[in-house]
């Protein structure tokens, strides 16, 4: 026997019982190996006999590690044996309080055994009163708490072995339940049930106890068939039926068959669609098919006089209607309660089928079948759920009287308008109480801060990355394995990484866009109020509601919009006469659109109202002194727009109530900044005014194109490069302002000599063998000679420091798989660039 | 007796099967989601000895496949597979009835001793 | 020497002869010279970028800053990255030095409050002067050091001279 080796063994075995992490099956195993290994080398020993079994002991404990709830004390006990056998073999000081602790722990083993045994019955039966407690809490169809003690049932079930007597029992508890619930008009029939029920948990409680039940069993046999026998020969329910109930069946054999076949097919539709909806309760389409199945069933049954069926059918419809609308939230008690309407409808198609379609024969049967406690049920749900009304919200407000609403709902009859919308109409209250109302109304579900992630899009990420990192360790068993080190695996387990890391990347960048219909739909409404607000009158536009934003992009771009909204209606649109007088239309437009430009995202607000008097601005920047007199001369009317965004520049000529808030256009600037965008204005006077948004896409990966122009590499946004040429020297012309343009598929394109933009000293000047890329942007082509191109390649843009920001030639950084650095072109700051060395040069 | 693997990865599949055959377990059933593999313990449950599960799948993951199995065969083990990303849901695994769980990657003897533990081959 | 409560620890180092010192709790780290990616159309100062662990870090020359003779880099040519509190946000920025010379506890007390006149250096950059033995060792506000306002100044400094 080697000391040390055992002591290794015993080292290793305490560290892995000081990591050990509940439910790892490979640290159980270890244990174990590690126990059976120090046995074998003690048994090379002599004397060791008793320490052997000892550790055979352990050995076999460590199985039980598995079960989470003896693992903390296994663990204890692991510690101190460990502990002790090191220091019997090792210390020889410590060695008789080592024999006397070991002595100890075997004891303590014996007794944890046991106790656990007792202790796991205790427990049983402290969730069996629990489950007593409350059934005998349950209320007339109080569905949540059944849904409840089911669970725990079920719970229970999971903790007791094997036991086919514990099995009928659960079904007999599942029969129990529904025909509490199903029965409850009924009181004996109730009371029985929920009798049957305590037994049937007390025969449980006996079970896990000792097995003196045969007798007992038989006696809740016999009651619940009492409860079943009741229940057949109930006849009370038919009197909740009233007399016509079922007069109106269409006797159609073969409808009514068609009609069971359909509603069949659409339960079972909806039912593994609700399964699907357990898991990802945002999937709006999994929401619409239940609704379409119960819609269906409702409509073909009502048509055939089924009015139960019809009924059922109805109240689901509305129930999952606020599904649809967000207003209720799908929890599994709700599946509950779906499930239990999908398996009403399928009972009473059974009993169709049972009865041939024979209608008599129909009747009696369905009238033993309760629909009205389920009924009762969702109505309840409905109520909780239900918003409180605008008329109710503005009355607890004091702004209307008990006598203003009855007016109003009474005026409501005889129009179709909404509560709101009469109660300022008659001047009761403001647009803005309105509005505030209304936020109240919903605001109970406002969305919370955090971002929801469909659930398909999330396992899919995580799956994603359980498959990289499987590749993660065939990389690297490639590495070490010399035999696997081929060139054909290689590559295999290369271009599966290539894939996975797409994927990775296109699951990730779609979490987080959102699209900006909310945000449009949002000013639709600030534009409405506001033009009530100032009595004009405004079409709007909307375009490109579906272009997706990054969800933060669409936080900050909010408010920056509502005030270009604003000012759009109350600067720019011109009241109605005036508008009449200048010859327009006497409602005023504004377009509001989105829409993918280039590498970004183009946001812009346009109105077809006065414009902006470009004299009036220069006026105010003088008197503001935000403008030097020397310097009006040259001023291009960008920069005269641009004027409008300097801190403390206001040009309303009076602050009225919408848009003189105290912020001013600065903000949004700032606003816009802040999420790396550029605004500016475009605006003729008396004709239109447009505010254009450019917004970097934050997708922070794009398709670039990589090309190397004197010491530097230079990425262009892949989508906007057309083509590549090496173009002939007769292809070239020089124009007479200097420039140099390329004749290319039948039209004239400047050449841009991008060496010079970017500052490189050293770049191919001569015109023999250029590289051109050719651009298209902005409806433009642009032949940008670059020194070598490289290729297409995913890059991921890093920010460039705030230090660089001045650098609106790029819209980043990247770095390449070599550790170099290339920069990515912002396509608009290249062109300002461009236009501004042009402007240079005239002047000189 | 056999051993089902339930993963939707192809890799994973091949690496896992493959270490199974050179131990010795040359009876393997595969599955690439939940539901095809509840179909497969519906038909073969009573010469399934051991199942080896993959959390997230498509269809049905991982652990309601558990919860499912559990209903039909109430004592065979059931060994996830999992990235360490999933600590929280193993515990949902294991209430749901998983036997316990093998952290991903791993290698084939780490994979082996594991299933021995369940196994013991004669 | 004795850390007191009111002292702070700087990092020394020198250019031309002159020593400068840094707050250590500024410093991020010090590394050896790597191959600096070339910035053009920027301030003149600002040599390029490189790539440390995959954050791209922009290079201040310091001599340049300085506006002193600027000098061919080489092997020994050591790279301080520092944290920056800029305008909009905290980010790194690396400073070009000759040489590094140690980490020295600097008392408030030996500070002294930069002159307005008599010094190379405008005093907006200066958060202070301490003298260790017979050393004069310029304290360096780093926040300061970028600010356009500052760069105005370099230009109105290098013309001057």
């Amino acid at each position: 026997m080697n000391s040390d080796e055992v002591s290794l063994l015993i080292k290793k075995l305490i560290e892995k019982n000081s990591k050990f992490e509940s439910g790892d099956l490979f640290a159980v195993a270890e244990i174990k190996d590690l126990y059976e290994e120090l046995n074998l080398k003690l048994s090379e020993g002599e004397g060791l006999k008793n320490l052997t079994k000892f550790i055979l002991i352990l050995y076999e404990l460590a199985e039980s590690l598995l079960e989470p709830e003896k693992e903390e004390k296994i663990l204890e006990l692991f510690q101190a044996a460990n502990q002790s056998i090191y220091d019997l073999l090792n210390v020889p000081e410590k060695k008789k309080t080592a024999i006397q602790m070991i002595n100890e722990t075997i004891a303590e083993i014996k007794k944890f055994k046991s106790e656990f045994a007792q202790n796991k019955k205790n427990e049983l039966f402290s969730s069996v009163n629990l489950i007593i407690n409350k059934v005998e809490n349950l209320e007339n169809g109080d569905l949540f708490l059944i849904s409840e003690i089911k669970e725990d049932f079920e719970n229970l079930q999971k903790q007791i072995e094997k036991n086919s007597s514990i099995e009928c029992c659960l079904q007999d508890f599942a029969f129990l339940i529904e025909a509490f619930l199903f029965t409850n008009e009924n009181e004996a029939i109730k009371k029985s049930a929920l009798e049957s029920l305590k037994d049937i948990i007390l025969f449980y409680k006996n079970e896990i106890d000792i097995n003196i039940l045969n007798k007992k069993h038989d006696q809740r046999n016999q009651k619940i068939n009492q409860i079943k026998e009741k229940m057949q020969l109930n006849e009370s329910l038919s009197d909740k039926y009233s007399k016509n109930y079922f007069n109106n069946i269409i006797q159609d054999e073969k409808m009514l068959s068609q009609l069971c076949d359909e509603i069949n097919d659409h339960m079972n539709k909806a039912q593994y669609t609700l399964v699907d909806l357990e898991y990802d309760e945002t999937n709006q389409e999994n929401i619409n098919k239940i609704f379409r199945a119960f819609h269906t069933a409702k409509g073909s049954s009502a048509f055939l006089g089924l009015k139960n069926i019809e009924e059922v059918g109805h109240q689901m419809e509305n129930l999952l209607v606020l599904v649809r609308d967000g207003k209720l939230r799908i929890t599994s008690e709700l599946i509950d309660v779906i499930f239990i309407g999908i398996e009403l409808l399928r009972n009473l198609t059974s009993i169709m089928e049972v009865n041939q379609f024979k209608i008599e024969k129909m009747v009696e049967s369905f009238k033993k079948v309760d629909i009205f406690s389920y009924i009762r049920l969702i109505k309840k749900i409905l109520e909780q759920y239900s918003f409180k009304k605008i008329g109710q919200i503005l009355e607890e407000e004091g702004l209307l009287r008990v006598k203003d609403v009855k007016h109003i709902l009474q005026k409501q009859k005889e129009t179709s308008k909404k509560f709101g919308e009469i109660a300022v109409e008659e001047k009761m209250i403001t647009p803005t109480e309105l509005e505030n109302a209304v936020n109240k109304q919903t605001s109970s579900l406002k969305k919370s801060s955090y971002v929801r992630v469909s659930n398909d899009r999330l396992n899919l990420l995580v799956d994603t990355v359980g498959e990289l990192v499987i590749n993660q360790s065939m990389l690297r068993q490639i590495l070490t394995d010399s035999k696997m080190d081929n060139k054909a695996v290689r590559e295999r387990v290369i271009s599966q990484l290539e894939g996975i890391s797409t994927n990775i990347k296109n699951i990730v960048l779609s979490m987080g866009m959102v699209p900006i219909a909310e945000v449009f739909n949002k000013l639709r409404v600030v534009i409405r109020n506001t033009t009530t607000e100032l009595g004009k009158a405004v079409i709007v536009d909307i375009r490109g509601e579906d272009t997706e934003l990054d969800r933060n992009v669409i936080e900050t771009i909010y408010d920056p919009l509502v005030h270009i909204v604003r000012n759009a209606v109350d600067h720019g649109i011109e009241f109605p006469g005036e508008r009449e007088k200048g010859k327009k239309d006497r409602v005023g437009k504004i377009i509001i659109s989105a829409e993918h430009k280039g590498n970004g995202i183009e946001i812009s607000v346009w109105d077809d109202g006065k414009g902006i008097k470009k004299e009036r601005i220069i006026e105010k920047a003088l008197q503001l002194g935000l403008l030097g007199e020397d310097k009006i001369e040259n001023l291009t009317e960008k920069e005269i727009y641009n004027l409008m965004f300097q801190p403390g520049f206001s040009t309303a000529e009076k602050v009225t109530e919408v848009s003189g808030r105290g912020v001013g256009l600065d903000v949004v600037k700032k606003n816009i900044d802040e999420i790396r965008g550029k605004i500016e204005i475009f605006s003729k006077e008396k004709e239109f005014t447009k505010f254009v948004i450019k917004l970097p896409l934050t997708l922070a990966i794009i398709e670039g194109f990589v090309t190397e122009v004197g010491e530097n590499k230079y990425i262009f946004p892949f989508n906007l490069v057309d083509e590549i040429i090496v173009p002939q020297e007769e292809m070239l012309s020089i124009m007479d302002n200097g420039t140099m343009m390329l004749f290319n598929r039948g039209i004239y394109i400047p050449v841009i000599f991008s060496g010079k933009i970017f500052g490189e000293s050293e770049y191919k000047k001569d015109t023999n063998n250029l590289v051109a890329i050719i651009i298209f942007y902005d409806n433009k082509h642009y032949a940008v000679v670059v020194d070598k191109v490289i290729g297409k390649q995913e890059t991921v843009i890093k920010n460039l420091s705030e230090v660089l920001n001045d650098l609106a030639v790029f819209s980043g950084g990247t770095i390449f798989g070599d550790g170099t650095i290339g920069f990515v072109v912002d396509l608009d700051g290249f062109l300002d660039k461009v236009k501004d060395l042009e402007e240079k040069i005239k002047k000189n | 007796m056999a051993i089902l693997i339930v993963d939707d990865s192809d890799i994973v599949r091949d690496v896992v099967k493959q270490a199974l055959n050179l131990y010795g377990y040359k009876d393997t059933l595969e599955a690439r989601d939940g539901v095809e593999a509840l179909e497969k313990v519906k038909k073969d449950s009573s010469r399934i000895e051991l199942y080896v599960f993959d959390v997230n799948m498509p269809n049905m993951d991982g652990i309601t496949l558990v919860g499912e199995v559990r209903k039909i065969d109430r004592s065979t083990p059931i060994i996830m597979l999992t990235t360490e990303t999933d600590k929280d849901k193993m515990i949902k695994a294991k209430n749901f009835g998983a036997t316990g769980w093998i952290i991903k990657p791993f290698d084939a003897p780490r994979f082996i001793k594991v299933v021995e533990m369940f196994l013991k081959k004669t | 020497m004795s850390a007191e409560a009111s002292s702070v620890k700087y990092l020394i180092f020198s250019l031309n002869k002159e020593y400068y010192g840094i707050p250590i709790s500024k410093v991020r780290e010090v590394i050896r010279f790597v191959n600096i990616t070339p910035v053009h159309e920027t301030l003149k100062f600002i040599k390029g970028v490189i790539n440390l662990r995959g954050k791209i870090i922009p290079i201040i020359d310091m001599r340049l800053k300085f506006g002193l003779q600027e000098n061919q880099y080489n092997d020994r040519t050591i790279f301080i990255i520092v944290d920056i509190h800029g305008v909009k946000s905290v980010f790194n920025m690396g400073i070009t030095v000759e040489s590094v010379h140690d980490v020295t506890d600097i008392n408030e007390e030996t500070m002294e409050k930069a002159p307005e006149i008599g010094l190379k250096l405008k005093s907006q950059y200066l958060s202070g002067i301490a003298k260790i033995k017979d050393k004069m060792i310029m304290l360096l506000n780093m926040d300061r050091i970028l600010t356009t306002e500052d760069v105005i100044l370099m230009k109105d400094f290098q013309k001057n001279e």
